[in-house]
């Protein structure tokens, strides 16, 4: 499910315009503060904003980073299209707070005794193996990098959706423009830029989705006007799922709830806590996000799909925001500055979501890769500078390469491949959720298991989903490769792990 | 007394050509010290009630060291403190009780062992609760931290709280909380309405719910309270 502002231009005149301006240049303001508030040269500081951050500033980072553009927009034209059974997504963003449980108090203490900086940082402390460090920063770069590629995408429509332009050419203005001021912000603030201006963009996001809420009640009427329309005309969306769909349901708990909580920029969030009252707190409050936002952008889907069912006949399902804007649009100027407002919503929501996962994959490339296998003897002023090198490199070769993408008819192989993105996670679950627990796990099974799980996802890439063949079942039993990966995984890790530490006999 | 034979004896272990004259000297020094202490110790019986046992002395001493370390660290607090003193008051009592008639008989010794070894248990059991005492037993107990996985933070002997975050009775609780929460059970086609919304959905989301107001409670009171900055703020 790729995000998707919508096909259709959307202006709104000169006011709305320069309102987002405003909205986007004092993000490079915020950039500049959080320069000046810097302390030192070290990536310590530039990746993590040193000492951390408060319960405030925490809550409104994690909110606006797991809340990217895909919850408010791919997630209205979900429920617009399958209606009511989407409420797995709000039971999935919990999954993923209660999976913070089973690693995330521990984790924090680890990361303040020991200084951790990125999630490989945790599995280096623990196991020691260079194999498990390559490997794991591996999956955790491709999965992230699918995921910035996702925000690029999410930009580009946006400002498809803002403008009148030729739709090709306002997608890469848009990007280039949107990633340059990301860049920008982040290159003179690093995380204290990213996660300030997650408190603007997360406040913003919260604005939206309560107007959002107030706007379908006053525009379409009671939800039992909705309910009853929806039962009309489709009545599949408002009944409850059965067969594939509630396979479907409790796949997604599972899988969401486990890989979600492993995203590395969340983890680098648990680090970068300033104390665990303050992670404590935040958590608590991120709970109970997925009512006050998921559902949300649940009843909006699903109200467009009960009043304007027409409107999303043969278009993109990810449109149904933007039908619903429109619609909006159309009351005079209140309408248009609830649009407006609704809009920096959504840049915000994509904006704050791809930034952590920049500074998140350049920090696994300068700490792990460059600074663990290239020099390993670097020094924090130079090590920061190449954080900062390697970000310009991603941000330029990414947004070519979306801008390439946008033009091509489908998407190629790889990207389809870095689709399976949290198919690859949730193989990390195991070191990071049982290796922080038992003391028994060892750096050998755990590399095998993470290595054949991945291995096993991936190839269902190539099987064909219908078929007689026992992979073709697997494939479309509606569970998805990576839980049947981690199966494997957990097989080969515990058990070898188990076998490896068993008594041994003394001869004699 | 008891140390330095044990750390010679250790030594002789050692000497692998088993030295003689060693075993001899210790054997010698045993002798001398046993005679020492049989000339020297006084009976229980002519111990005034007003005076403990060693073994009450050694007790004392030792949780008073504790507390002391406990306080410096700040991971004892009040509670915690007082608990442990009635401990130690509660051995007194049970010795006082015993040495009602000024002797303190062979069954007698044998029944204060029993209740200075449960009173142990229970001091430890308190004291494994808290921080500090992983960063004591830290040096004896673990070895290197880091690529062994052996930190003591990583494992620590306990975490004081941690039982509401991994205790099975948690994840029953989420198990039951995602039955009811999931829609499997829902006849298909079900069209009832309740609150403007389909049936299954309402009992979704307040499920939903539950699930995020017993997550919030158990970040809020079952965090693991392993934390130094704890105390500070």
């Amino acid at each position: 499910m790729s995000p998707d502002a919508g096909a259709e231009p959307l202006p709104f005149g000169l006011g709305g315009l320069i309102f987002i301006g405003c909205y986007l240049l004092s993000l490079i303001g915020i950039g500049w503060l959080g320069r000046r508030a810097s302390k030192e040269t070290s990536l310590q500081d530039f990746y993590l904003g040193g000492k951390g951050v408060g319960f405030l500033v925490l809550w409104l980072t994690l909110f606006a980073t797991q809340y990217s553009g895909n919850t408010i927009i791919g997630f209205t034209g979900k429920s617009a299209k399958i209606g009511f059974a989407w409420i797995t997504a709000v039971q999935f963003m919990i999954a993923i707070v209660i999976s913070y449980q089973l690693f995330a108090p521990k984790l924090h203490q680890l990361a303040k005794r020991h200084s951790f900086i990125t999630p490989t940082d945790f599995l280096n402390h623990r196991f020691g193996s260079r194999a498990i460090n390559l490997l794991a920063t591996a999956i955790m770069v491709a999965a992230l990098g699918n995921f910035f590629l996702a925000q690029l995408t999410a930009m580009g429509r946006a400002v498809e959706g803002l403008t009148t332009f030729d739709p090709d050419l306002a997608f890469a203005y848009g990007v280039v423009f949107l990633a340059a001021i990301m860049l920008v912000y982040e290159l003179l603030g690093g995380f204290r830029a990213v996660a300030w201006t997650d408190v603007i963009q997360g406040t913003v996001l919260a604005v939206g989705f309560a107007v959002l809420l107030v706007l379908i009640f006053q525009q379409f009427g009671s939800p039992e006007e909705t309910t009853r329309k929806l039962l009309e005309h489709s009545a599949e969306k408002a009944t409850p799922p059965k067969g594939m769909a509630l396979r479907q349901w409790i796949n997604f708990i599972l899988l969401f709830g486990c890989a979600g909580a492993l995203y590395p920029q969340a983890i680098q969030r648990i680090y970068a806590a300033k104390s665990s009252r303050a992670l404590r707190r935040g958590l608590a409050a991120m709970s109970f996000m997925p009512l006050c936002a998921t559902l949300i952008a649940i009843l909006v889907g699903v109200t467009v799909a009960a009043h304007l069912p027409e409107s999303l006949e043969g278009a993109k399902t990810d449109t149904a925001l933007t039908v619903m804007l429109r619609q909006v649009a159309e009351g005079g100027c209140f309408g248009t500055a609830i649009v407006v407002l609704i809009l920096a919503a959504i840049l915000g929501a994509i904006m704050s979501t791809g930034d952590s996962a920049l500074l998140s994959i350049s920090s696994m490339l300068t700490k792990d890769i460059y600074q663990g296998f290239v020099s390993p003897g670097a020094s924090q002023k130079r090590l920061t500078m190449v954080g900062k090198l390697v970000s310009i490199v991603l941000v330029f070769s990414l947004t070519a390469l979306t801008i390439y993408l946008n033009q091509l008819e489908g998407e190629i192989t790889l990207v389809q491949l870095l689709g399976m993105k949290f198919d690859m996670l949730i193989q990390l679950a195991p070191a990071f959720m049982i290796g922080i627990h038992w003391k028994g796990m060892r750096a050998g099974p755990v590399f095998l298991g993470m290595a054949a799980g991945l291995v096993f996802a991936l190839s269902f890439f190539w099987v064909p989903a219908e078929g007689m063949g026992v992979l073709s079942m697997i494939k479309s039993s509606g569970f998805n490769p990576g839980l049947y990966g981690l199966v494997l995984n957990l097989v080969i890790c515990v058990g070898g792990s188990a076998l490896v530490n068993r008594p041994k006999k003394v001869a004699g | 007394m008891h140390r330095r034979l044990l750390e010679k004896a250790h030594k002789w272990q050692e000497t692998r050509n088993s030295d003689l004259e060693l075993g001899k000297e210790m054997l010698q020094k045993l002798v001398h010290s046993v005679r020492e202490l049989d000339s020297n110790s006084r009976k229980d019986s002519e111990i005034f009630l007003s005076e403990n046992t060693s073994l009450i002395n050694g007790y004392r001493v030792w949780l008073g060291e504790l507390i002391a370390r406990g306080c410096e660290c700040k991971g004892l607090n009040s509670g915690l403190r007082s608990r442990l003193e009635v401990q130690l008051r509660n051995l007194e009592h049970y010795e006082e009780l015993y040495k009602s008639d000024r002797h303190l008989w062979s069954n007698e010794r044998e029944h204060l062992h029993k209740q200075f070894l449960r009173l142990t248990q229970e001091t430890l059991a308190i004291l494994r609760r808290v921080y500090w005492l992983t960063r004591l037993t830290r040096s004896t107990h673990f070895d290197r931290p880091g690529k062994t996985g052996h930190d003591p933070l990583l494992f620590p002997a306990t975490m004081s709280r941690s039982s509401g975050f991994f205790s099975i009775r948690v994840w029953i609780v989420y198990l039951i909380l995602f039955v009811i929460g999931i829609p499997w059970y829902w006849p298909s086609g079900d069209e009832r309405i309740f609150l403007g919304f389909p049936l299954w959905v309402v009992v979704t989301i307040a499920v939903s719910f539950v699930i995020s107001c017993y997550t919030a409670r158990l970040f809020w009171n079952h965090w693991p309270s392993l934390d130094e900055e704890e105390g500070q703020e």
